[in-house]
């Protein structure tokens, strides 16, 4: 016998008292080791004291209380639809929410991409008109139509 | 893996499938050690009940996530530890002012004696030992504490409390032991005189075999 079974003794004891067996070896490894009683007996002795610490006093409606707190606080997840309890519908409609932005914000991208690309069609016409001083007398010329008044002079010195 | 031969685990899977009779059972098994284990470290009888009823409400909270991985004891044991050492740092962030802390001497309440109470020296001798064990063990680290408290749990094996205690089997035997040292350390002048042990029968029954 070594010391590892005074070690193993001593954590038996930790727990629970040694057994006939285990007291006759003891005593035994003890004989031959004297210096060891001292701290035995005040390992024995500590086991003893702690295990004399009582049971607290508990309220006697413990229990009651606790199921109904149990059933008050479960109540709520109780009542919420199976198809959204836990984690993984919450995640499932995430990622769905994460799957709508990404399509919107692809969907804008992709509108203002064909609004630039018509603005650049406009401006490429604007480029095939005529030159500028082809149009010095556009304005009279529009204007002609709106005259009401017929021009007499000039409708003589023409006959 | 512990299997489902552990009845503990058995009842918490008939608490899954709703069975609030089944959870009642586990309460009013379990009600006792886990109080007392919360006593042990809080040292406030109605915190722990408090604490406890709230272990309880965990454990019917987690039943619809429950799954056989190890002894139902050392699952719940695990629930209190968490919720203790949480409520001893929220304890650390906001201590609580005593009521008699602004008291002078004066102004404090008096203390009467009842003088119709009678103790025997006995009762007296075992009331002030409980107290001196229980400063001795608040005097230790939580740890240490939490430790020699579940080591008391006759249905925990070592590693169970390893487990509970998220470390390892040595580190768990260490702990018990330094805090065992320490407490002897403490406790020095009634183990030395012997003055508490219990005559015959009555130490039996403090330990059972």
């Amino acid at each position: 016998m070594h010391d590892d079974d005074y070690r193993k003794w001593r954590e038996i004891n930790w727990k629970r008292p040694l057994n006939a067996s285990e007291k006759a070896d003891l005593q035994e490894f003890l004989a031959a080791r004297p210096q060891l009683s001292e701290d035995w007996q005040a390992e024995d002795k500590l086991s003893h004291l702690l295990a004399r610490l009582p049971s607290v006093p508990l309220s006697s409606n413990f229990t009651a209380r606790v199921l109904a707190e149990a059933q008050r606080a479960a109540a709520p997840e109780r009542t919420t639809p199976w198809f959204w309890r836990g984690w993984r519908p919450r995640l499932a409609l995430g990622l769905a929410m994460v799957g709508v932005g990404f399509f919107s914000f692809h969907e804008f991208r992709a509108m203002e991409q064909a609004r630039a690309a018509r603005a650049l069609v406009a401006a490429s016409r604007l480029a095939a008109l005529p030159p500028i001083d082809w149009m010095h007398n556009f304005d009279t010329i529009q204007r002609l139509d709106k005259v009401k008044v017929a021009d007499e002079e000039l409708l003589s010195v023409l006959e | 893996m512990a299997a489902v031969d552990d009845p503990d685990a058995a009842l918490m899977l008939r608490v899954k499938r709703g069975d609030l009779a089944a959870f009642e059972a586990l309460v009013e098994k379990f009600k006792q050690p886990v109080v007392n284990l919360l006593y042990r470290m809080l040292h406030d009888l109605d915190e722990a009940e408090d604490l406890a009823q709230n272990v309880f409400v965990r454990v019917y909270q987690s039943a619809e996530r429950y799954e056989v991985s190890a002894k139902f004891s050392t699952w719940l044991f695990t629930i209190a530890r968490r919720l203790c050492l949480n409520e001893i740092r929220r304890r650390g962030r906001h201590p609580a002012e005593s009521l008699e802390a602004g008291m002078d001497a004066e102004s404090a309440p008096r203390q009467y004696e009842d003088s119709k109470v009678f103790s025997p020296p006995a009762h007296f001798l075992q009331g002030e030992l409980e107290e001196k064990i229980q400063e001795a063990l608040d005097s230790l680290p939580e740890k240490q504490r939490l430790a020699i408290t579940l080591c008391r749990q006759e249905e925990l094996s070592y590693e169970e409390i390893a487990k509970v205690l998220d470390c390892s089997v040595s580190a768990t035997k260490s702990l018990i032991h330094r805090g065992r040292e320490t407490l002897k350390e403490k406790l020095k002048p009634y183990l030395q005189t012997g003055a508490w042990e219990p005559a015959g029968p009555k130490e039996n029954q403090a330990r059972p075999k």
